[in-house]
Formats: C-alpha cells, structure tokens, sequence
C-alpha cells in the first residue's frame, strides 16, 4: 500500500521519498531507513512528501523520534512538498517548530548543503 | 433527530489501515455537499484519527460503525464502536510523557488532532460501547 | 557524641592553629610540639585517663607530625589505653583537647631521652600548654559558630528579599507570560550570582518543552531541541519532583552550558512536571564556583514559590475561563435569576430575568432594588418581608410589570442567602415567566375547552397528536338554506352574523366540553372523546345538539329586531372508531379524525331538516336519555351498502 520510493543522497543530504498513507508501518521504514544512514554519520534527511497525501499520528510521532534521534547527533530533519493537511497535522502535534519545511526539494537541497 | 437528512451507514471491520475506506466516503460525501478542497481533507484527517481510536477501543468486537448525517448546514459523523467504553472525564490533550513510558506512543494525539480540526466534538460512552460525534459547518462560524 | 566529631574538623583547615601553635613552639623551645585532631574517621570513644603516653615504635610507625589526621586503624594501633611510664624509649606526652567538653584530639610532645629527669616538667608543660590550646580553641569555634550564623542570617535575608522581589513580580504580572518568567529568571540569576540560565515551560497542546527565558546561553539550537519530559534532566525532574544540584553536567543535553555544577527546579502544577528552572556557573572573583547545598536550599524555597505562583496564574486563568462557563451555564437556563446582596443591591442578573423585566444588567447592577422595581410594589414588599424574616417564598402567577409597564405573570421562588457566619447576606429570586405559557394555553383553549385543556395541562398524560385509533363522537351542524338567506345580505352582515352565531354555539360545544375540530363555511364540526376520552361523550353530543337549539332560538329572537334573517340549523351525530392526528403538511396542520364514522355523522347532518337532531345507532344505544329520540326508517346512503339506522329528535316539540 505505502512505501518508500526512493532514497538518494545528495551533497551530504540523504533525501528518502514516500508513496501513500504514512501510517505506522511506513514511518518505521522510513525510520529504519535514516537510522542506517545516520549510523554512517549522516546529520541530515530530508522527507519528500509529494506522493503521499495523508498521515496518522501515530506515523507522526514516529517521526518526532527521528527527529529527536537526529538531533542527538546534532543533525535536522527537513521535508519538502508537504501536503497542506500533512502540515496542518504536523503543526497541530507540535513537531513543525523541530524542523524546517520547504516548498520543492530544489530549494531544500539549496538550503541544506 | 430529524428524518429529513440523508445518512450513509458504513460497517467497517477492525483491520489495519482500514480508515481509509472511510475516508474515501467521506471524500465522496464531502464533495456532495459542495466542501472545500480543505474542509475535506480536514475531515479525512480526523476521521483516520476517531477510527484509530475506535478500532482501539473495541477490543474484541470486529468491526466499527460509520454514519455520515448530511444536512444543509453541516456534515456530521458518528464514529460508533461497541468496545467497552471508557471514563470520558478523563479525556485530556495529550500528555505525551506519561503515555510514552508504555509503548502506547500514539495515545492522546488523536483526540487533540479533532477537536482541532472539526468544528464540534462530543463523547458518550458507556459499557456498551462509544460513540464519538464530530461535525463540519458548511459555513464558517469564527 | 559521634556528632561532634566531624564538625570540628573545619580546625585542621584554620591557619591561625597553625599560627599559634608556631609561635608556641618558639616561645617554649618545644620544637616537637604538635597537635592531632580526631576527624570524621577516628575512633570517638573516650580514651582511658586524661594523660596517656604512646611507646615510641608505634609513634614512628605512624609518624606524628603537626596537626596530622589520625585514623581508626592507626589510632587502634597506638594503643592509647595503655600507658607506658618509665619506657626507656622514646616517649611522647599527650593531652587531650576539649571543645564544648567533647575530646577532639590531643597536644603532644616528644621527649627527650635525655631529660628524662625533667619529663616531670614536661608534663607541667604539656598540661599548661593543653588547657591554653583548649582555651584557644575554643575561642576559635565561637568565633566559627557566630560567623556561621550570621551567614545563615544573612541568606535568609536574601531568601526574604527574593521572595520578596518574586512576590513583587508575580503580582504584577499582566497575561504577559514571557515578560513574567524573563523577570523571574533574573531574580534567580542575580540572588544565587549565577552567569547563565534558562526556564522551560511544558506546551499544553504537544506536551514538549519550549525555552520561555534564556540568559547568557548561547542559542545554538537549544531552542529547537525538543525537549521532553521522558529523557534528560527533565526525567529525572518529573521522578523526584524536587530541586536538585546536578554534578555530572555534561550528561544531560539541558545543561551543557554549565562549567561546574547546576541548580536545576520543577515548576509543578497538579502532580505534574510544567516547567523547570536551570541555573549555573556561579560567579565570584575567583572565577567560576560550584554551588552548595546552602544555593541549592535557597533554590528550592524560590523555585517551589514560582511553583505555587505559577500554579495559581493558570488556576486563575481557568477559573476566568469557568467563570466564562458559568456565565453560559447561567445563560442558557430559562429561570431568571436575580441575586440581591446585604444592602439591597442588585449583586447578579442572569440573561433570562434579563428579558423577563426588560432590563439591561449593566444599568441595574448596583442598584437598590427599589429603584429597578419601582412599578412592583408587592415584589419590593415581598422581599422587604424576607429581608426581616428570612425564609424561603413561593408565589404563583405573580403578577409584576416589566420596564415597559408591560404586564406579565410569572412564577416566583424568592431564598434567603446566609454566609458561611449563618448571617443573611442577601437574597436570590428565581422566576419562571409564564407569558409564554399562558400565551399557549389561550391559544389553545380556543380549540379547545378551557377544561380540557386544564386537564391536558395538568395530567401526565402525553399529547398523543399523532395518529391513533380513537372511538370519537362526532357532530356535524349546518345552517340550513345559508347561501340563499347570504345573497339577500351585504358581505359585512353576513360575516358578522356568522361570527356571532359561531360565537354562541361554541359556547354551547365548550360548556359541555367538546372539541371544536374546525368550521367549514357555515358548518360546524365538534368532537367527543378526543384528545381525552371521557365518561359519555355521545351523551355530551347529544346535549350539546339540544342546547344548541335552545341558544338558537334565542339567538333568533335577539336578532330578528336588528331585522337579521333567522337561522336555521340540522345536526347529525354518529359515535365510532376514527382515526384521529395531525393531518396535513408542514405549512398547513389540523388536528383532526378521519375514516367511515366522520363521513357517516357528515351524512346524517345533511339528512337532517332544519330544527332536527339526527342520531346513528350506536349513537342512540350510548344514551342514558333516550327521551324524544325517535326511531325512523333506514335511510340509504351514498356508498353504504346496508341502509342506516337512525332516530331523530325535533327541537321544535
């Protein structure tokens, strides 16, 4: 149903791309997925949103560990092309204040590396 | 408890991911009564939620139950499970710390994340089970 | 006894000891004068006699030296218990030292083998030298105590000042919760000489932390680091729930700006972690210091102030946000609520007594009651009479006017208020208008006898407006030759003799409690048994029908001098299940019967001839006076296969 799509790394930013719901499941991968990279000494991710179009809170506050795990290793966690109810969803839980949103991956990657 | 408004009833049983059945009538709904492009989204939002929470609470019961009343000023969905109920009074904005030291990480935000999208949220529960009443305005009343 | 011990143990650090006992040394020429002191770690019991000497091995052994620590081990092998006069070695005389009359350790001094003879003098020596050195101690701890004390004084001062200026502060605080916690942060920072802190204040809605104040930390990202209460210093906060001195900072992400130690405090509100308070680097001219218990004492006594303070900041908020609910509550109930205090001022005005008395709450508060009651003399009456013999009212369809001198009746309950003394301090009169009600009732009762309707009101019985199957009697009265007798008459005549004519019938259908079901042109239609059954309504029919005639004939009389037309009329009466309800549409509703019976009594009306009663069977058989009811011949009717019986009765016998 959902899935990574894609993950790429690009000047030091690992971009990993989501299709579909992100729900539980799809937010642990996306976790584990960081978690490899981060382990290799990655301090930045940047989460494409573009294909996905809905998120459950609890997918949400997977995310939010992400976050905090990346900051434990004084990195940041980014998205781009964040559908508005994603957002409005984020905002709501708080986690929008932890990291930085841009409007396309072009201008994130300008940003981050 | 007015006849004239037209009700869609759905049994949706208690299987992962389920909500987005749901959500795909809401969509649907939403569109026939003219809702913006954000009031649906809005409503989809936290109908994933209140479905969460009712697959939650139902325990051994196997499926929940929808009902979207149409009226001319709003939308209001009924998200009814026959689980065993819980002590609405305690029904809090999350406290995500004392909820986090079980592995219950989700607990809380649901019910937050409604009340912020919908106009009006109700609980009534008792043994029998819950029923958690949301509702959209067509018009906005701010 | 133990106690002492390691109190006294500040003597080992005093330089001016070490002075005198220098100084000593050179005035006697005793070069081998020393002076031990028992420290936390030694052996408290006191040791045999006064004086005791040391053989020499276990001296060298441990190697005696100027104010040097002694410990157990090496105390219990110096054997103190026994002494060894006479001992050709070398010896050491050794007196104790007293401080408030506890032993504290011991002034000692070598001998010289040589002068064996003058070890006598020695002892002199050492005694005169120990009472000395016991007297200078003691000074000396005096001196510690009353310093010692001061200082406590003086922190407490301090901890008074801060409260003080914290007091200050949370009382001036006005909604601006950023400004509030800066101001409170400074108070910390300058009360305990800190160079850097911070507070964190818990978000309701997300449950994380967010920095509110900083404080010469240097931002980094510390204010986008999610901080919560499950890890770092925060958890350890949220277990113990009390102000700690935190020694491994550089183990907790919060604290990382810390050099030495840091004070860390809860702000808690109902059993729950909502905020913290985080200081270090305590400055002083010789850098940076840690802090010390005492800090952290005076720390706790403000932090848990701000506590309490904060907590009563958001109870306040919440009791102006219930206030708010009340005021909602009070709002929407349909009582109005009037509250008057001691002196006769307006003290409350709920939204409903609002519309009732038609006045506004701001232009009645605070005034006397005899003023905004002015056009109510009984109302100031009754509470002139409560207001000296307190108790509870009640009046019924009491009669007031409201600002517009408009007339209403209400529902009044007037209460004595007693504060918690057992003093009355006021009144609270709740009231319940009955305009809307009786509005209803009139209404209604135009449809239906005031009896009836009485009865309605006041039987639990529920309304059953909707369908049902009723066995009704139904009376049909047309007025015979009407169109002709209209044609001969101006429009304004014909309407008014009709209304007048109505007038007097209903009259009649009411005084014996029918229902009038509706009036067609000049028909009339009434009703026995709807809504409320009762005992004979086919006799109440038939009575209504014979007194009709009579009122008609009356009627008659009366207008025949204002040269109006006579009226004549026909009845026809038949008793049987109906179905009875609301029938119509939305926008047009009557409540009315249905089915065979209403057709067959509308049949048996136009059968009759002006001035007859015409009665079905089942009719007849329900009567208890049958007199004057004659039996006729069947009549066919339209629709009905069988012909009906009837019986009619002439009113103009």
């Amino acid at each position: 149903m959902s899935k990574i799509i894609g993950t790429e790394e690009k000047g030091g930013v690992v971009i990993i791309s989501t299709e579909g719901y992100l729900n539980k499941d799809l937010a642990i991968a996306v976790m584990e997925e960081a978690t490899k990279y981060i382990d290799n000494g990655t301090t930045n991710i940047l989460i494409n949103l573009s294909k996905s179009n809905i998120v459950n809170s609890i997918g949400a506050s997977i995310i939010i560990e992400l976050i905090e795990k990346l900051q434990e290793v004084n990195g940041s966690l980014s998205f781009c092309e964040l559908p508005s109810i994603i957002e409005k969803t984020f905002k709501i839980m708080g986690l929008t204040k932890y990291c930085d949103t841009y409007e396309n991956q072009e201008a994130a990657l300008e940003q981050l590396t | 408890m007015s006849e004239a408004n037209p009700t869609v009833e759905l049994k949706l049983p208690i299987i992962e991911n389920m909500e987005l059945v749901a959500t795909q009538t809401s969509e649907v709904v939403s569109k026939h009564m003219d809702l913006s492009e954000e009031k649906t989204s809005e409503i989809s939002m936290a109908l994933i939620e209140a479905c969460i929470n009712a697959f939650e609470h139902s325990e051994t019961k196997s499926e929940i139950y929808i009902h979207f009343i149409i009226s001319d000023e709003r939308l209001t969905i009924k998200v009814i499970d026959k689980g065993k109920g819980f002590d609405t009074s305690n029904v809090k904005i999350p406290n995500i710390e004392k909820k986090l030291k079980s592995n219950e990480r989700k607990r809380g935000w649901g019910i937050l994340l409604i009340k912020e999208l919908m106009d009006s949220v109700d609980f009534e529960s008792s043994t029998d089970g819950t029923t958690l009443t949301m509702v959209k305005n067509k018009i906005n009343n701010e | 006894m133990s106690g002492y011990i390691g109190q006294f143990s500040y003597l080992t650090k005093l330089s001016t000891l070490t002075k005198k006992l220098e100084f000593i040394r050179q005035q006697t020429g005793f070069e081998s004068l020393g002076v031990a002191y028992y420290t936390k770690k030694t052996f408290l019991k006191h040791i045999g006699g006064l004086e005791f000497i040391a053989p020499q091995p276990i001296q060298r052994d441990i190697g005696l030296e100027d104010l040097f620590e002694l410990s157990i081990n090496k105390f219990n092998k110096l054997g103190f218990n026994e002494t060894l006069k006479n001992n050709k070695n070398f010896k050491v005389i050794l007196k104790n030292l007293y401080l408030d009359e506890e032993p504290i350790g011991y002034i000692f001094l070598k001998t010289e083998r040589e002068l064996q003879t003058n070890s006598e003098n020695k002892t002199e020596s050492i005694l005169y030298l120990a009472e000395h050195f016991d007297g200078f101690i003691n000074s000396k701890h005096s001196e510690y105590k009353s310093k010692q004390q001061s200082r406590i004084l003086s922190n407490k001062l301090l901890e008074i000042e801060s409260l003080i200026d914290l007091t200050e502060i949370i009382y001036n605080q006005n909604d601006n919760i950023e400004g509030l916690f800066e101001n409170i942060l400074f108070t910390f920072i300058s009360t305990l000489n800190a160079s850097s802190g911070m507070i964190v204040l818990k978000d309701e809605k997300s449950g994380f932390f967010n920095v509110i104040s900083i404080f010469n930390i240097p931002e980094q990202d510390s204010s986008r680091k999610i901080i919560r209460a499950s890890k770092g210093i925060l958890k350890e906060l949220n277990t113990n729930m009390t102000s700690v001195l935190v020694e491994e900072v550089k183990k907790y992400e919060l604290l990382k700006f810390a050099e030495k130690n840091s004070l860390v405090g809860p702000l808690i509100s109902e059993n729950d972690l909502r905020g913290a308070i985080i200081i270090a680097n305590k400055e002083s001219i010789s850098g940076i210091n840690r802090y010390t218990k005492e800090d952290l004492r005076l720390f706790d006594s403000l932090t848990k102030k701000v506590s309490l303070a904060y907590e009563n900041i958001k109870l306040i908020d919440s009791l102006k946000n219930s206030t708010k609910l009340v005021d909602n509550i009070m709002s929407s109930i349909t009582t109005g609520i009037i509250k008057i205090d001691v002196l006769g001022e307006i003290e409350y005005v709920n939204d409903s007594a609002e519309k009732v008395f038609g006045f506004n709450t701001e232009e009645v508060l605070h005034n006397h009651y005899m003023a905004i009651f002015i056009e109510n003399n009984d109302l100031i009456s009754l509470i002139e009479k409560i207001e000296t013999d307190p108790k509870v009212v009640y009046e019924n369809n009491f009669k007031i006017k409201d600002l517009n001198s408009e007339d209403r009746e209400i529902n009044l309950t007037l209460s004595p208020v007693f504060d918690e003394n057992n003093e009355f301090s006021g009144l609270v009169l709740a009231f319940e208008d009955l305009s809307n009600v009786n509005k209803i009732k009139s209404t209604f009762k135009k449809y239906v006898s005031e009896n009836i309707v009485d009865e309605l009101l006041n039987t639990e019985q529920s309304l059953e407006l909707g369908g049902g199957k009723n066995k009704v009697c139904m009376l049909f009265c047309d007025i015979r030759g009407f169109t002709a007798m209209s044609e001969r008459m101006n429009p304004e005549d014909v309407v008014s003799l009709l209304n007048n004519y109505f007038q007097a019938m209903i009259d009649v259908v009411f005084e014996n409690n029918g229902t009038l079901d509706k009036i067609i042109g000049d028909e009339l239609m009434v009703l026995y048994g709807v809504p409320i059954e009762s005992e004979n309504d086919p006799q109440k029919a038939v009575n209504t029908a014979k007194e009709m005639f009579v009122k008609l004939e009356e009627f008659n009389r009366n207008n025949s001098s204002k040269g109006y037309p006579e009226i004549k009329v026909g009845i026809g009466i038949n008793y049987g299940e109906v179905i009875s309800g609301n029938i119509g549409s939305d926008r047009q509703m009557n409540y009315t019967v249905i089915g065979d019976n209403v057709n067959l009594a509308a049949r048996l009306c136009s059968h009759a001839k002006p001035g007859q009663i015409v009665i079905s069977k089942s009719v007849f058989e329900s009567l208890d006076d049958k007199s004057g009811f004659k039996s006729m011949n069947p009549i066919e009717l339209k629709g009905k296969s069988k012909k009906v019986q009837n019986w009619i009765f002439d009113a103009k016998n």
